[in-house]
């Protein structure tokens, strides 16, 4: 009690700095016991094995395709699917029957579509497209259907007495007042769209990262696994935080009147 | 219903009036078709075992050792900061990327798919039940021990019934994802399962196929958490009033 007591006065960075170092700590040891490089390679040789990927160049052109995968992708989703649910939001009609429609639709998990997508478009990047936008479509889909429906209807229903023509409410109503809406949708696509680019890509074995992780698993390379895998997580977390954060805020504040 | 109705006509729509060709989405009644051959020949019950068996088995290790080291964490203030990173660090590669190291741990077997669903769910289950019993207000506690309550009554009769509410959002988004890892793990190697069987349907190229076991990896995954979640939320926190009614209300 009085360790934890007195444990609550240090900064939260360095308890998590800890925590980080405490897992690489296990880490090395588990190798060591293990000490077959082939089953759990030491923290070492899995940085020395993502250095030698960099120095090679697979690594960096791999990250790089993945990315501009993952950016185009959302970028389509976002251009067909946040007016398409602005529209059908207008409607409660519309809303009521294609929700659980897409709802419905949205059971069937990415991932077994794969296959499909593979017949559809053969081993290539377009199939890492289509698995990319089934995943984001959805959860941006309700998210801006959800945005939307939170206006109060007072707001379109004032404006339209002025003379606005559906065009003005969608541009000063729908577009501002669904904004929250919008961004966590587009959050939610972008988290979600980046696990289905390395997914897709490691089962269509197209590009980037998981291309990569599949030829190391191929190889049985754990090392080379390892350190895609690191990979993967740290630009997991840039995303999320330093692109979607300070962005959220400037959004956010931006219109701040909701 | 009515939604999966017009579904339906939207899909007998697009192959029978738009003449979509069979071999790149396939009719409904080739679809039943596969579905019903598959049926008889008795492939589909046995990979539709094989795949809930191993689902089954890696959901109860996610699940408990989830909530378990979740509760210890989540007393803990310290601990609860501590462990944040990791959960960060972890969420961002759980599932899928985790497959081709499992395989090479674990080879094709049981043990690889236990793996893969455990770390499809462990790390959700774990993060919710830290937050659900984070955020049981101190004084509920405080008031048990006062009445002369303790520590394990505290927990049996505070924050196990304060935390379940999250604790059951957790299992029910970890369910999903152990239900994708699954099919991806299956996808990926593993021998027989449903995902194998739509794998071995896309070497073949039949489009039929692939749908047939979409449509029974959608169903079953409904139903799972059908049976699991919800049955066990109606049981308890709708039945103790600790979730509204809005829940159920949004259900409808």
């Amino acid at each position: 009690m009085h360790r934890s007591s007195s444990l609550m006065h240090l900064p939260a960075w360095v308890v998590q700095t800890s925590s980080i170092f405490g897992l690489f700590l296990v880490w090395t040891v588990a190798s060591r016991f293990v000490a077959e490089p082939a089953i759990l390679p030491s923290p070492a040789a899995s940085f020395q094995a993502m250095a030698d990927l960099i120095a090679r160049g697979t690594l960096t052109s791999a990250v790089q395709e993945s990315l501009i995968t993952l950016v185009i992708g959302c970028a389509i989703c976002i251009i067909c699917v946040v007016p398409f649910a602005l529209s059908i939001a207008q409607s409660r009609q519309l809303a009521m029957i294609l929700q659980p429609m897409v709802r419905f639709i949205s059971c069937v998990p990415a991932i077994a579509l794969i296959p499909l997508f593979i017949v559809w478009f053969g081993f290539s990047t377009k199939a890492v497209y289509a698995t990319l936008f089934y995943t984001s479509a959805i959860p941006l889909l309700f998210s801006v259907i959800t945005g939307v429906q939170k206006i109060p209807r007072v707001y379109a229903d004032g404006l339209r007495p002025l003379g606005a023509g559906p065009f003005r409410i969608v541009r000063d109503v729908y577009l501002p007042g669904a904004m929250p809406g919008i961004e966590v949708g587009i959050r939610l696509a972008l988290s979600y769209g980046w696990r289905a680019v390395i997914a897709g890509e490691l089962i269509i074995g197209s590009s980037g990262l998981g291309r990569v992780l599949a030829q190391a698993r191929a190889a049985n390379q754990v090392d080379q696994i390892v350190a895609v895998m690191i990979a993967i997580a740290v630009l997991f977390l840039i995303i999320d935080r330093l692109i979607l954060f300070p962005w959220n805020q400037l959004i956010s504040s931006r219109w701040s009147s909701f | 219903m009515v939604a999966i109705l017009l579904l339906a006509l939207f899909w007998w729509a697009l192959t029978n009036v738009f003449g979509v060709p069979e071999y790149i989405f396939p009719s409904l009644s080739s679809v039943a078709a596969a579905l019903w051959e598959a049926l008889l020949s008795g492939r589909l019950l046995d990979d539709t075992r094989i795949s809930i068996i191993r689902l089954l088995l890696g959901a109860v290790v996610g699940i408990v050792s989830g909530i378990a080291l979740g509760f210890l964490v989540g007393l803990s203030r310290t601990a609860r900061i501590a462990v944040e990173p990791l959960i960060n660090a972890f969420s961002g590669i759980a599932g899928i990327a985790w497959i081709p190291l499992a395989l090479a741990w674990f080879g094709t077997g049981l043990a690889m798919s236990t793996f893969v669903i455990w770390n499809g769910m462990f790390f959700v289950v774990f993060a919710n039940t830290i937050l659900g019993v984070s955020r049981v207000p101190p004084t509920y506690a405080q008031a048990i021990f006062t009445l002369g309550g303790d520590r394990r009554e505290v927990l049996r009769s505070v924050i196990l019934p304060g935390a379940l509410p999250d604790i059951l959002t957790g299992v029910r988004v970890g369910l999903a994802f152990a239900w994708r890892s699954l099919i991806a793990a299956e996808l990926m190697g593993s021998p027989m399962g449903l995902g194998q069987w739509v794998n071995e349907a896309a070497t073949y190229q039949r489009t039929d196929r692939i749908l047939a076991g979409c449509l029974t990896i959608a169903v079953l995954g409904v139903l799972l958490e059908a049976l699991m979640v919800s049955w066990i939320a109606r049981r308890t926190v709708v039945r103790w009033g600790t979730v509204a009614v809005a829940e159920e209300r949004k259900a409808r």
